[in-house]
């Protein structure tokens, strides 16, 4: 999918929404004429600085909107504004509704009061950003036919007075151009607000997570910031004194100007970066002076800073365009255009504020910053999104990766596999092959011999034959998984010899008791441990002058784990071992060896005792 | 079955492959007062006409005949509930034969190379009742009764060992004889191949139940849950 070309077109989208939007504002704030009431102009106006309506001060007749506050021509914070009307051409009851003023209004007809918009005492309630309505009840109309209308009108030295046109006529009409006016300039602007507020949580939250990505914290702040500002516009009564408040505004607005300005330079990489402690110093200075001068140069001076940054904000946008224009970086593009609503929307607030546009109109302000931020967040979605497909495919990569490793793993594996067990074939054929040539082979070979010789000895023969069956069959137990344990091999061992103990009328006693039977050798281990007890056995049957035998195995805990001890006694004079001369003994001696063992001879008058001791014991499985 | 060996003698088959061995048994048996030797046979085929037609006391049958092996003559025994007593004839006596024959049946085992007067012996004992255990076949009844887990509903219930049996197994494969066992536990002799032969009868009675559940499994045979 290309996100680019999708994204794209939002940014079209959102374009053509705003340009609505606008229009729609447009048109509400001009208000267009409607036949069931009527839009008043002509007024006389009388000025003066205390709140005291005095009617024989001198009128002066002019044509809304007026400026009635400038601190240069009319250095005056109350004004009133009267006509008459004619009481046949209105409804009854009729309404008064007020679009626009600066800062407090209230309605008077024939001197009596109909409503007002908050306190005429400082601090002086803040209308600037609301509409006012305000109903004459059909008392006041009965029984003449002309009534006298004033529009009072207050601000402090601190704000610039301004009156737009007045409408008189149908209630329900007036109450409907009111609403729609207050649609836009309040609900919505305060909804745009809200989303901003809530949009900047979302960006320090993602700035929580990604540290480095220090956009995320500027695009917060100046969102942050220009919630505030636009909060700001709503508030009628301040809580603080009015100079603080107005140093206040301004340093809100010029924060989310600096903080607007750091973001492109994170987010774009385009810009000076060098330049922010300046801004911050310019932001640090205005406010210091703002606070030491008086109302009559505080906005002068104010707008002197503002230009400032505006107009790093302009050549901001004309280096993030030319960016695009080169690297064609997404970022940058829309970056430039949300740049260029802003700047254009901030330029058409500015003309308004210098008296250049009438102030009549809406601050586009308040809907081209949420513009501008919602052109970005659109980018950062589609920088996330981007990021999550980059982490797909490199998941996916990954992915085969791991499964290309595991199948040469698996092939290594399998290769190793395959070479242990021919080293463990190859290692278990030479077992076998020294088992047969040390045992049943060597006794074939010897049966083989005597039987091409012609030299036959029927017992001979027979035994050479059952010593083979012997061997085999002590091999065969070695290799019993059931005979692993060390107990159960000697057992089959026993029933292995006990038929050659027999004919030699040997009895063998059999002592396991402290032998557990739970302690494992491996099949080679085993067969070596068979081996040379049957070995040690044969020999007592070949050579002992007794009739007993006791073999007594047990085990016992040494510094080397658990070690099996294997007395093997027989009450007959014994036989002096030669390790030298004899194969047997010399197998014995290599087996004890290949165990780590040790084997003992002791001889006494009672009997010849041969002692095993062999370590390794391992639990069983 | 008359046990009394003194007084009948007893009817035996011999089934082995092998002519000199075959020749050898049939001499020791049939030089024996208390056994008849009623026929002998070198194949399977014929070995299950002899033991169909004349119903034996004693089959001494080897496993690996040319035609089919000794275990289904046994099978026969127990799928026709004839009354001889199947005894195996094996080389080694290892654990992998002689496990098999007796789960399908068999009341003994013989090594083949047996002296005559062992041969006659382990006959005489199986048919008192007797059954002879190596220590390697005790220490696979061991590891089998002990891996037994619970059945579950559908499965038939299996045998499970006695503490004493299984104290008999214990001493059996370490290698002392039923003898020994009688005399250290303070036991009969005849109590200790009781119990001998008892285990052997659960490893058949498990072996069949575990072929049910094999079949079941398979689809071969509908369990009671179906």
């Amino acid at each position: 999918m290309d996100w680019s070309k999708e994204t794209g077109i939002k940014i079209q989208l959102a374009i053509g929404l705003w340009l609505a939007m606008t229009l729609i504002s447009m048109s509400v704030a001009t208000d267009g004429s409607v036949a069931s009431f009527s839009r008043l102009t002509q007024f006389e106006v009388t000025r003066s600085n205390t709140a005291n309506f005095n009617a024989n001060e001198s009128r002066v007749s002019l044509t809304l909107p007026d400026s009635w506050h400038d601190h240069q021509q009319h250095p005056f914070t109350h004004a009133w504004y009267q006509t008459t009307l004619v009481t046949s051409g209105l409804p009854h009851p009729f309404a008064v509704y007020i679009p626009r003023v600066s800062m407090n209004a209230s309605v008077l007809i024939d001197g009596v009061e109909i409503g007002n918009g908050g306190g005429f005492t400082e601090p002086i309630s803040r209308n600037h950003g609301r509409p006012l309505i305000f109903f004459a009840p059909s008392r006041i109309t009965e029984g003449v036919d002309q009534v006298n209308l004033v529009i009072h009108v207050a601000d402090n030295d601190w704000a610039l007075g301004y009156l737009g046109p007045v409408y008189v006529g149908d209630p329900a009409t007036l109450v409907s151009m009111y609403r729609t006016r207050e649609f836009w300039q309040v609900q919505f602007t305060v909804a745009l607000a809200l989303l901003m507020f809530m949009f900047a949580v979302t960006a320090f939250a993602l700035f929580a997570r990604r540290r480095q990505e220090t956009y995320f914290f500027w695009f917060g702040a100046a969102m942050l910031l220009f919630a505030i500002d636009t909060l700001n516009v709503f508030v009628t009564d301040i809580p603080i004194d009015r100079k603080t408040w107005e140093v206040y505004t301004q340093g809100v607005v010029f924060a989310f100007a600096i903080a607007t300005a750091i973001f492109i330079h994170r987010f774009t990489q385009v810009g000076w970066p060098r330049f922010e402690p300046i801004l911050w110093l310019l932001l640090v200075i205005k406010l210091t002076i703002l606070l030491k001068i008086d109302p009559t140069w505080f906005y002068f001076t104010a707008s002197i800073f503002n230009l400032l940054v505006i107009g790093y904000g302009l050549l901001l946008n004309f280096m993030v365009t030319r960016a695009y224009l080169k690297t064609r970086k997404f970022e940058a593009g829309t970056t430039a255009i949300a740049g260029t609503i802003l700047l254009l929307f901030g330029f058409h607030t500015l003309l308004i504020q210098a008296g250049i546009l009438s102030p009549e109109n809406l601050h586009l302000i308040q809907f081209g910053a949420p513009c501008f931020f919602f052109l970005i967040s659109l980018t950062l979605i589609n920088r996330f999104l981007h990021a999550l497909d980059d982490t797909a495919a490199l998941a996916s990569q990954l992915d085969i990766r791991v499964r290309e490793k595991e199948r040469e793993l698996a092939t290594i594996y399998e290769e190793l596999s395959i070479l242990d067990q021919n080293r463990a074939l190859t290692d278990e054929r030479a077992r076998i092959m020294r088992e047969v040539h040390d045992g049943f082979g060597g006794q074939l070979v010897g049966a083989l011999a005597m039987l091409e010789a012609n030299t036959i000895n029927r017992v001979e023969l027979s035994n050479y034959i059952k010593t083979s069956l012997l061997d085999l069959r002590v091999m065969i137990d070695s290799l019993d998984p059931n005979t692993r344990e060390v107990a159960v091999a000697l057992g089959m061992l026993r029933t292995r010899v006990e038929p050659i103990l027999k004919t030699r009328n040997l009895s063998l006693a059999w002592d396991l008791t402290n032998l557990p039977a739970d302690l494992e050798l491996n099949p080679k281990r085993t067969l070596n441990l068979l081996r040379v007890l049957q070995e040690l056995i044969s020999n007592i049957v070949k050579h002992s002058t007794g009739d007993q035998i006791k073999l007594t195995a047990s085990v016992q805990d040494s510094d080397h784990g658990k070690i099996l001890m294997i007395l093997l006694w027989e009450n007959g004079t014994g036989f002096e071992p030669n390790f030298q001369t004899g194969k047997g003994l010399r197998n014995v001696r290599r087996r004890i060896l290949d165990l780590d063992g040790e084997i003992r001879y002791a001889n006494d008058q009672n009997g010849f005792a041969t002692i095993i001791v062999i370590p390794g014991l391992l639990p069983a499985q | 079955m008359n046990t009394d060996i003194n007084n009948a003698p007893f009817t035996i088959v011999i089934v082995e492959d092998e002519p000199h061995t075959l020749n050898r048994l049939a001499g020791i048996v049939g030089s024996h007062p208390d056994l008849n030797l009623v026929g002998t046979s070198t194949t399977f085929m014929d070995g299950l006409e002899l033991l169909l037609n004349n119903v034996p006391d004693i089959l001494l049958t080897d496993l690996g005949l040319p035609d089919g092996s000794g275990i289904d003559l046994i099978r026969e025994i127990s799928h026709r509930h004839l009354k001889t007593l199947a005894m195996v004839i094996t080389v080694f006596g290892d654990e992998t034969h002689v496990i098999d024959a007796m789960k399908a049946g068999a009341s003994g085992y013989l090594l083949k190379d047996s002296d005559p007067s062992d041969i006659t012996y382990s006959i005489s004992q199986m048919i008192k009742g007797g059954a002879p255990m190596s220590p390697g076949i005790a220490g696979y009844l061991l590891k089998y009764f002990r891996d037994e887990v619970a059945p579950k509903d559908s499965e038939p219930a299996k045998a499970r060992l006695t503490e004493a049996e299984r104290a008999i197994l214990q001493m059996v494969s370490k290698g002392y004889t039923s003898k020994e066992i009688a005399e250290i536990n303070h036991l009969s002799y005849y109590t200790v191949t009781t119990h001998i032969k008892n285990i052997y009868q659960k490893l058949s009675i498990n072996s069949r139940a575990e072929a049910v559940m094999e079949a079941i499994r398979l689809g071969l045979v509908k369990g009671d849950r179906d």
